[in-house]
């Protein structure tokens, strides 16, 4: 089987897990009559005045978490970064953090599909923010008004201080190791990033972050993306271990340009009845299902999952293709349609919208 | 500075214990001798360790803080029990003296996997110290770990919730916690079986295991967790063990990161000759 077929990205599909507590009401959330989650409610506050982050946040980033640098013209970035892009997108991303069970780095709040990253807990107390993740990975976040070192030891997570600006929690990160990548797509950085990221809790319900990074031995200016979170309510994070799951680098044969020698070709005919929007049945355990966009531009098939960016897709056969992001695609034949998305956990079924 | 020792004592650790040799090569980090505001300090500047435990502003002890283990109980859980105390079926005193003769490779942490509860609290040895830290607010209890593998952290509820019914097994458990009195009561199940209760004697762990830990900070400097482990697949009947820690003043955690099982290999030695 090929690899672009089973695996590639740990991103995205992972499996939902029975656990405990998903269903236990949240206390203290402002709720509708129908006993949902009003998440127009107004944003909480602490004693002490300042808006009140704490929760569980699923985390929304599909465009950045696959390319940081989607925003950045390319000569903002130097060659030898982009020629390591593509040597890592050819590798089938073989040494995405995950598959080597290394932290996400700087990575955590951006890359919000990656298993153990999808969710973060945030506890706030007035001189101290703690950020957990599924994958038992944490960072402190110091308010207790120190200041970043200059020369700090690097490590995976780095060093946070923040301060209050207004209402917006200002974050400033610094003494992050070199090994991470900041994306699926695997955009380099070195120990000399700095990452401030803004924290705007809007209302109840949503978290709006901003996150500028600078690394002028990679990139030529600082740049900001932006990333939403939504409160997760009535449900908890799983514990998730890397290092018991196979890290699906055994899956992770060949090279991402051998699906393009197999190519076949398809009528044009053919291709035009898989335009469509597909959305995937049922939503697993987001609170957003995800969404394949299928295009034809050209006689030429694309897709796009999530607004994560249109991809070509290679034709293997009349129905199955690969390309979207590491992940196959079959289209469902007869009945109303719809498609599989195919990732080593399984097949993943969408309904045509 | 207890900063600097820990920092050395990350540097040299991994010639000292095989057993943890997997442990993070943490190096000095930072802020390991960062002066913690809003705490009293006596007249040349240190904690003053034997001021009365803080309260939060709802009137409960505030167990937060840099907590280390400073008793040895990261060897042997039990060791301060009588005979008797301790009393083990008999597959389980077998395995812990497989364990001492097979250099540990069955030790779950080995292979970078998480310690279990209550392991995790037993803060490493004297010569590879890792300590954890309490950050309370009234309805959640988080305990942030360094441990010899990775990072790792566990959430006590203090909402009211009750154990579920039927719990999803995990290395960390669930844990839910209560004041009775000044005591903090966290009672943890939900455990998968495969962790251990201790390192060095590697008393093991069921999925029936029930862990109650009772924090009490005695003053600022000082607390002290009973540590009842009630595994009836394990154990003839529950034992509770004293595990004093102390207050790491003006100190922080250190990052740790185990990188795929790299040592597993060299501790593979169990069947050399006598």
């Amino acid at each position: 089987m090929k690899a672009s077929l089973i695996a590639v990205m740990t991103v995205a599909l992972s499996v939902p897990l029975a656990a405990q507590w998903l269903n236990h009401p949240t206390p203290g959330i402002p709720r509708t009559p129908d006993g949902k989650m009003n998440r127009s409610a107004p944003a909480p506050r602490t004693p002490d005045g300042k808006p009140d982050l704490s929760g569980l946040w699923n985390k929304i980033s599909p465009k950045y978490s696959r390319n940081i640098a989607a925003d950045l013209k390319p000569e903002d970035i130097q060659p030898w970064a982009k020629a390591l892009v593509e040597q890592r997108t050819e590798d089938l991303g073989r040494d995405y953090m995950n598959i080597h069970c290394v932290p996400l780095g700087p990575g955590y709040v951006t890359a919000a599909d990656s298993t153990g990253a999808e969710m973060m807990k945030i506890v706030q107390t007035p001189g101290l923010i703690i950020m957990l993740n599924p994958d038992l990975t944490y960072r402190q976040i110091f308010l207790d008004g120190r200041a970043l070192e200059s020369a700090p030891n690097p490590t995976w997570m780095g060093y946070s201080v923040g301060h209050w600006d207004g209402d917006t929690l200002v974050v400033e990160s610094f003494g992050f190791n070199d090994r991470t990548w900041l994306d699926h797509d695997g955009h380099p950085h070195t120990e000399a990033l700095r990452m401030t990221e803004r924290y705007r809790r809007r209302n109840f319900g949503s978290l709006e972050i901003e996150v500028t990074l600078s690394d002028p031995a990679v990139y030529a200016r600082p740049w900001t993306v932006a990333v939403k979170a939504e409160l997760a309510a009535d449900t908890e994070m799983i514990e998730w271990v890397c290092n018991e799951n196979s890290h699906g680098a055994e899956h992770l044969v060949g090279k991402a340009s051998d699906d393009r020698k197999d190519e076949v070709r398809v009528g044009a005919g053919i291709l035009a009845k898989y335009v469509g929007t597909y959305v995937e049945q049922p939503p697993l355990w987001r609170t957003v299902p995800r969404v394949v966009e299928i295009t034809l531009t050209d006689g030429k098939l694309f897709g796009d999952m999530d607004g994560r960016g249109k991809v070509p897709l290679i034709a293997s056969s009349e129905t199955a293709f690969a390309g979207l992001y590491g992940l196959g695609v079959e289209f469902i034949q007869g009945g109303s349609g719809g498609l599989f998305v195919k990732h080593v956990s399984g097949n993943y079924r969408f309904a045509r919208k | 500075m207890a900063g600097q020792n820990r920092a050395w004592s990350h540097q040299v650790k991994l010639c000292v214990i095989a057993v943890l040799c997997c442990a993070a090569s943490a190096v000095h980090a930072q802020w390991l001798n960062y002066r913690i505001p809003g705490v009293p300090r006596t007249p040349d500047g240190k904690v003053n360790l034997t001021a009365p435990t803080p309260r939060t502003t709802d009137g409960k002890p505030d167990l937060s803080g840099t907590w280390l283990d400073g008793g040895g109980y990261f060897g042997n859980l039990g060791k301060d029990l009588k005979p008797g105390e301790l009393q083990m079926l008999p597959w389980a005193e077998a395995q812990v003296k497989e364990n001492q003769t097979n250099l540990h490779k069955n030790d779950p942490m080995v292979g970078c996997l998480p310690p279990g509860v209550p392991r995790v609290n037993l803060g490493g040895s004297r010569g590879m110290p890792h300590p954890f830290k309490v950050v309370q607010t009234p309805t959640l209890v988080v305990l942030l770990y360094e441990t010899s593998t990775n990072q790792t952290f566990r959430q006590v509820f203090l909402d009211g919730r009750p154990l579920p019914a039927d719990m999803q097994p995990s290395w960390l458990g669930y844990s839910i916690g209560r004041w009775e009195g000044d005591t903090l009561v966290v009672t943890t199940a939900g455990f998968n079986g495969r962790a251990w209760v201790d390192t060095g004697s590697g008393h093991p762990q069921t999925d029936a295991a029930r862990v109650t830990e009772r924090f009490t900070r005695r003053d600022i400097g000082h607390m002290d967790i009973d540590i009842t482990i009630d595994d009836p697949k394990a154990y003839v009947k529950p034992w509770t063990a004293k595990v004093p820690v102390n207050l790491l003043a003006d100190s922080d955690l250190i990052e740790t990161f185990c990188e795929n099982e790299r040592d597993l290999g060299r501790m593979d030695r169990s069947t050399r000759k006598p």
